[in-house]
């Protein structure tokens, strides 16, 4: 026994299942020209975007969520969790929460079951949590869900962010385990901001907006982002953050075998693996294939990775996240024998970084 | 020091040569915003300059973000 009276043998969150769904509809740069001033080279070049993939007409978040639920719960081979957290800053309703809803079209009974809203870092905030749940021992197994369709609230007109988001969902399934166990969650950081949180938000639609006036700009509706900002702050939070988990875990950047990123724009990742001095071929992203989705990013980005082949079992990975809010997270694992899957018949592409 | 703006221009950003002149602004060059946060970092890095992105992307040219350069670079001789 240790001085704290914990076992030895550290209990943890062990990854068991993974998965990531998508809309069935691809929008390729091709076709965002026709209503933005824009090109193809032009999106290729500022962002590493090829296509994304966008909701259908009447299909909304839990749709995606619920899909990318049930392929996690395959994937980890069981039926039943004691909680599920999702994780999404595009709920179907600003009350109540969406996660009840997916659990019960999940038929996973009455188990807990709450949003979690940290926009893009809202995965691993979800990971920091469901750690937590299982760690203190209230929760056996989680599932988690990464759900966002980001482009139900992007002004299609905004060349700064159509361009960029897409719809989609991950799930990932959690058990308890030891932390030396394959797929076991070493340490988090994570970190908030709130005197930056003008630079990414959607103005109406709230409280905030409903307490002022009912004169409401249909634009407001739709995000706002100051990108110039964000960058910054986005490459020094995720590089700094890294650091301090690479530091808590005892690991040097060449421990890392993969570091997968929210898969924000292209740069962020370049600039951030060059400032740890992490190798190119060491940071993944997948980003050309399906845009930033958000809090589905991670989730989707950790799926492709596994199933083609960039992401194995035993290795070392550094996950890392920024979102608005500000919100920024990072975390470290060994990799599980997990089959992931994924209802795209080819996600194996991979952006070069 | 317009030569050495004019060479990181070149080869960080890929701006062809022939259209780096003084009179050139960063829309003629066609470095959008998160450039602007690059080229910032570039020049305190590369060239021992502090300036922000704030104030490179106030500034109209290529003439004048060098000249408050070499105001920084004398600063910090001095």
């Amino acid at each position: 026994m240790t001085m704290c009276g914990c076992s030895v043998v550290k209990r943890a969150a062990i990854v068991a299942g993974m998965a990531a769904y998508v809309p069935s509809r691809a929008v390729k740069n091709s076709d965002l020209v026709v209503s933005i001033d824009t090109s193809d080279e032009w999106i290729r070049t500022r962002t590493g975007i090829e296509q994304r993939y966008m909701a259908g007409v009447g299909t909304s978040t839990s749709d995606l969520a619920v899909e990318a639920g049930r392929l996690a719960l395959t994937s980890a081979g069981v039926t039943s969790v004691d909680a599920l957290i999702l994780a999404t800053s595009t709920p179907d309703y600003t009350c109540p929460a969406t996660a009840p809803a997916v659990a019960a079209r999940l038929e996973l009974g009455t188990i807990a079951a709450f949003d979690l809203a940290a926009v893009c870092s809202g995965f691993l905030y979800g990971m920091a949590s469901a750690n937590a749940l299982i760690v203190s021992g209230m929760a056996e197994s989680v599932l988690l869900i990464g759900a966002d369709t980001f482009t139900r609230i992007v002004n299609p007109k905004d060349r700064g962010t159509a361009i960029i988001f897409g719809d989609g969902a991950g799930g990932m399934v959690l058990r308890a385990g030891s932390v030396h166990a394959r797929g076991g969650m070493f340490t988090f950081d994570m970190g908030a901001d709130g005197d930056h949180a003008h630079l990414f938000h959607t103005p109406a639609g709230g409280a905030r907006q409903r307490s002022a006036s009912n004169d409401v700009d249909p634009d407001d509706f739709f995000v706002v982002m100051q990108g110039r900002k964000l960058f910054q702050h986005a490459v020094n939070r995720i590089t700094s953050s890294c650091v301090s988990v690479l530091g808590k875990t005892g690991w040097g950047v060449s421990d890392v075998d993969l570091m997968v990123p929210h898969q924000a724009n292209l740069r962020i990742t370049n600039a951030v693996a060059g400032r740890l001095g992490l190798p190119a071929d060491r940071a993944y992203s997948n980003i050309a294939h399906v845009g930033n989705t958000a809090a589905a990013s991670l989730p989707i980005a950790l799926t492709d990775a596994a199933i083609s082949g960039r992401l194995k079992s035993g290795h070392r990975v550094l996950l890392a996240a920024f979102g608005a809010g500000l919100t920024w997270a990072s975390a470290t694992l060994t990799w599980p024998d997990v089959h992931a899957l994924s209802n795209r018949t080819n996600p194996q592409g991979e952006t070069d970084v | 020091m317009f030569d050495q703006v004019k060479n990181l221009l070149v080869s960080d950003f890929k701006v062809p040569p022939n259209q780096v002149t003084t009179a050139a602004t960063l829309v003629d060059l066609e470095l959008d915003s998160l450039d602007v946060v690059e080229l910032a970092e570039a020049v305190d890095s590369k060239l021992g300059a502090k300036i922000s992105d704030d104030e490179i992307f106030e500034l109209g040219t290529v003439g004048e973000i060098v000249r408050l350069i070499e105001s920084r670079v004398k600063q910090a001789d001095d």
